[in-house]
C-alpha cells in the first residue's frame, strides 16, 4: 500500500472512532437529562458582603454561583463568561448573528430589544413569569412590549441622574455658609445657577469651579433629567415619538446658557465620552462620575497615594428641576434576555434565575454592583445605610417614577445618536438650538417608521 | 479572505439585522446613494486622503532627504524617533492624543491659554476634522520616513557625484535625479498611504465618535456604526463593497499614472 493510502485510511478511521465517540456521549447526556445552559454577563459584581473570598475579582462571583447551582446536582450546567465593556456589545452581535447565542445574557436593557428583535429571544414572562411580578411594577411596565410581553427581565438599576458637590474643596477656597439646600434635598435651575456663579468666583480658574459628578453613568440620561424636568415627554403612550419638543429647547438653552458663561463642563460640548456627557464634572474634579462604588474606589485611591491636596466633604443631591423639585427617575437596568427556544434549556435558564435571586445571594450581589435592588421582596431591605450616592438614589426612587426612554425600541440606539448629534450642532454653533431640536424630531419620526 | 468577501457581497444585497430578514436587490445601495450622512462620509474620507496622502509622501521625502546624508548615529536617532508611533500602539497614540487635546487639562489648551487665548475646543468644533487630519498624519509618517531614508541610501552614489561634477545644483539634483529615481518608491507609498488613511478607525472612535454632529465620520467608520452599533449587516456590507471598488479603483488609476516602473541605475 502507498504511503498516502494509509494516511488517508488512518485519517479515516481516526474521523470515524472520532464520530462514534461524540455521538456515543450525546446519547449519554440526553438519556441522563444534563444540559448545559451559558450565562454572558459583562464585570459588574464584586466585592460581594458575606462573600468576600470568592468575590474579588470581576467574573468571580458569578462562576461561584454556578458551581454551587451545579453542585445541587439537578443535571444543569451554567457555563458562565465574563464579557469585557470594551468590545462586549459586539462580542453580543457577532454571537447572534452566527446563530450561537448564550442561553442566557446579562446585558443593559437599553441593547436587549435588539437581541429580542433577532426573533431569538424568548419573552421573560414566559421563562420566569414569577419573577417578573416580583420586580417593581413601574419598571416593568416601561419595558412591557404591545404585545404584552417583558422582553428581558430586569434584574438590577443603574442609578438615577444626581450630582455630588465636593464641599470640602468648596471650603478650602473660603465658601460660607450653607451649600444648596442640603444633602439629598431638591432645588431648582435658578438655584443651581446662583451656586455654581458664587462657586466659580471662589475658586480658581485652573481648577474647574463646581466639582460636580453625576452619579449615573449614562450621560444622555442625565441631558434627558434635564429635558424631562422642563415637561418634554420622549414618547408618547403608542411609542412613538411625542410632537412637543418645547422641554427639550429649553432644556438645551439652560445649558448652553451656562456653557456660554463657563459654569458646565467645557467637553460638554461633545456630548459624548467621558466627560462631554456630564454636564458639570471633568477631570480636575476628582470624582469619579460613576455609580457609588467605582466612586468610593476612586477616592480610596487617591487618598492611599497620597495625591488629594483637599479634603473630601461629599453632599449627594438630586438632578434640579424649574421648580425645584425631584423631577424623574432615569432608570436603566441591567437585564437577563434569555436567547433560546429550546423549552430544556428555559428550563434551566429559569431554574438559574431563581437560584441567583434568592436572598442567599441576590441582595449582596446587587449592593456589590452599586446598584438598586428592582424585586419586590426585597423592597424593605436596607443596604446602603451610609453610602451618600445611594441613599439620595433610593430616595430620589421613591419620591418619583421612572421615565420611559423607549427602552423597548430596537432604533433606542439610532435614538440616542440622533439626540447627541443634535447637542454636538448646537454647542458646536453649527445650528440654533431651534432647528438644532427641529431636525432631531424629525430624525426621531423617521425613525418611527422604521 | 475569501469567504469573508464573498459573504460581504451577499449580504449587500439582503436585509439583514442580526438575522437575514430578506432579499432586497439593490435597496441598500440605492438608499446609500440617497442618505446625507454617506455623501458626508464620502467626503470626510476624501478630504483625509486628498489632504494626508501626499502630505505624508512629500514631507517625509523632505525630511528623509534632509536625514539621509547624516551620520550614522543621527540617522539611527531619527529613524528611531519618528518610527516609535509607528510600533506603538494606535490605541496608545490616541490616549495620549486624547489628553493632549482635551479641552480643560490637555497640554495644547494649557499652551494656549498661558498664551492668553481662549481654550479651543479640538475635538468638539467645526474644524475637528482637521486636527484629526493632523493626528492621524503624526501616526503616519514613521513607515514612509523610513522607506525613503533607505530607498535614498541605495541611490548609487557616482551618480550624485558625476551630477555635481557636471555642475548640477541641490535643488536640481533632488527633482530631476533623486526624486524620478525613487518614483517606484513613491508609487508604493501613495498606494499604501491611500489604503491606509481610507482604513483610518482607532483615532476617530477613540477621539471623536464621528462627531462632532457627524462630521468626523468616514466611510469605514460609519460602517462600523452602521454594522455593529445599529446591527444593520446589509447595508454596512454595502458601504464595504463601495469601499472596496473605490479603493481598487484609486489603486489602479494611481498605477496607471505614476506606477510604470523603468527606473534603472
Amino acid at each position: 500500500m502507498k504511503r498516502s493510502a494509509k494516511i488517508l485510511m488512518a485519517a479515516a478511521v481516526f474521523f470515524l472512532a472520532a464520530g462514534m465517540l461524540f455521538a456515543a456521549g450525546q446519547q449519554e447526556a440526553e438519556a441522563g437529562g444534563d444540559v448545559t445552559i451559558s450565562f454572558w454577563h459583562f464585570p459588574q459584581v464584586i466585592g460581594v458582603k458575606g462573600f468576600e473570598d470568592q468575590s474579588k475579582e470581576y467574573g468571580q462571583f458569578w462562576a461561584y454561583l454556578a458551581e454551587e447551582f451545579s453542585a445541587m446536582d439537578n443535571g444543569i450546567k451554567v457555563e458562565t463568561e465574563l464579557i469585557p465593556w470594551t468590545g462586549g456589545f459586539e462580542r453580543f452581535n457577532v454571537a447572534i448573528a452566527g446563530g450561537n447565542p448564550p442561553t442566557i445574557g446579562a446585558d443593559y436593557l437599553g441593547r436587549t430589544p435588539i437581541y429580542y428583535a433577532s426573533g431569538m429571544a424568548t419573552p421573560a414572562n414566559e421563562v420566569v413569569p414569577s419573577l417578573v411580578d416580583d420586580t417593581d411594577a413601574s419598571i416593568v411596565d416601561i419595558y412591557t412590549l404591545s404585545d404584552g410581553n417583558v422582553h428581558a427581565l430586569p434584574a438590577f438599576s443603574w442609578s438615577q441622574g444626581q450630582m455630588v458637590v465636593n464641599v470640602g474643596l468648596l471650603k478650602k477656597y473660603g465658601w460660607t455658609g450653607p451649600v444648596l439646600n442640603g444633602p439629598g434635598q431638591p432645588f431648582s435651575f435658578d438655584e443651581m445657577t446662583a451656586f455654581l456663579e458664587k462657586a466659580k468666583k471662589i475658586v480658581p480658574s485652573n481648577i474647574f469651579p463646581t466639582v460636580w459628578s453625576c452619579g449615573d453613568e449614562q450621560g444622555d440620561y442625565l441631558w434627558m433629567n434635564i429635558f424631562t424636568a422642563y415637561g418634554y415627554k420622549p414618547f408618547d403612550a403608542d411609542g412613538n415619538v411625542a410632537s412637543d419638543v418645547s422641554g427639550m429647547i429649553k432644556g438645551y438653552n439652560l445649558i448652553k446658557e451656562l456653557h456660554e458663561k463657563g459654569l458646565t463642563n467645557r467637553g460638554v460640548a461633545s456630548m459624548k465620552g467621558n466627560e462631554g456627557n456630564d454636564v458639570f464634572s471633568s477631570g480636575l474634579s476628582v470624582l469619579n462620575r460613576s455609580v457609588s462604588k467605582s466612586m468610593i474606589t476612586e477616592i480610596e485611591t487617591r487618598i492611599n497615594e497620597g495625591t488629594l491636596d483637599f479634603e473630601f466633604d461629599l453632599m449627594v443631591v438630586p438632578y434640579p428641576t424649574p421648580d425645584g423639585d425631584y423631577g424623574y427617575s432615569a432608570l436603566g437596568p441591567t437585564a437577563f434576555i434569555y436567547l433560546t427556544k429550546d423549552q430544556k434549556e428555559l428550563d434551566a435558564a429559569a431554574a438559574w434565575t431563581e437560584f441567583v435571586m434568592q436572598e442567599k445571594y441576590w441582595p449582596n450581589l446587587v449592593a456589590g454592583t452599586g446598584q438598586l435592588l428592582l424585586q419586590k421582596r426585597y423592597a424593605d431591605l436596607d443596604l446602603y445605610t451610609g453610602d451618600p450616592l445611594m441613599e439620595v438614589t433610593g430616595l430620589i426612587k421613591a419620591n418619583t417614577s421612572a421615565m420611559d426612554f423607549g427602552l423597548t425600541d430596537p432604533n433606542y440606539q439610532k435614538r440616542r445618536e440622533a439626540m447627541a448629534e443634535a447637542g454636538q450642532k448646537i454647542f458646536t454653533g453649527m445650528a440654533s438650538v431651534e432647528d438644532a431640536v427641529k431636525a432631531l424630531h424629525d430624525q426621531f419620526k423617521a425613525l418611527n417608521k422604521e | 479572505m475569501l469567504v469573508p468577501l464573498i459573504l460581504t457581497f451577499i449580504y449587500s444585497f439582503q436585509d439583514r439585522a442580526l438575522v437575514l430578514k430578506g432579499w432586497v436587490g439593490f435597496q441598500n445601495y440605492i438608499n446609500l446613494f440617497k442618505d446625507p450622512y454617506f455623501h458626508r462620509a464620502l467626503k470626510n474620507t476624501f478630504t483625509f486622503v486628498i489632504i494626508l496622502v501626499p502630505v505624508v509622501v512629500i514631507v517625509t521625502f523632505l525630511v528623509a532627504l534632509q536625514v539621509s546624508p547624516l551620520r550614522q548615529q543621527y540617522r539611527v536617532f531619527f529613524r528611531a524617533a519618528f518610527y516609535l508611533p509607528v510600533v506603538t500602539s494606535g490605541v496608545v497614540n490616541s490616549m495620549v492624543w486624547l489628553w493632549l487635546l482635551n479641552t480643560d487639562y490637555g497640554l495644547l489648551n494649557f499652551i494656549v491659554t498661558s498664551l492668553g487665548m481662549e481654550p479651543v475646543m479640538w475635538l468638539a468644533s467645526s474644524n475637528t476634522l482637521y486636527y484629526l487630519i493632523f493626528v492621524v498624519f503624526t501616526f503616519n509618517f514613521g513607515t514612509p520616513f523610513i522607506i525613503y531614508v533607505a530607498a535614498m541610501g541605495n541611490i548609487p552614489t557616482v551618480l550624485l557625484e558625476v551630477a555635481r561634477i557636471d555642475g548640477a545644483k541641490k535643488r536640481t539634483i533632488t527633482w530631476k535625479i533623486v526624486f524620478p529615481l525613487l518614483k517606484p518608491v513613491t508609487f508604493f507609498l501613495f498606494v499604501t498611504q491611500t489604503i491606509f488613511v481610507f482604513m483610518v478607525f482607532v483615532v476617530i472612535q477613540l477621539l471623536t465618535d464621528g462627531g462632532p454632529a457627524r462630521t468626523t465620520e468616514t466611510i469605514i467608520y460609519m460602517l462600523y456604526k452602521t454594522a455593529f452599533r445599529f446591527l444593520e449587516f446589509g447595508r454596512a456590507s454595502a458601504m464595504g463593497v463601495i469601499l472596496l471598488f473605490i479603493i481598487l479603483s484609486i489603486s489602479i488609476l494611481q498605477k496607471v499614472l505614476v506606477g510604470k516602473d523603468d527606473t534603472t541605475y
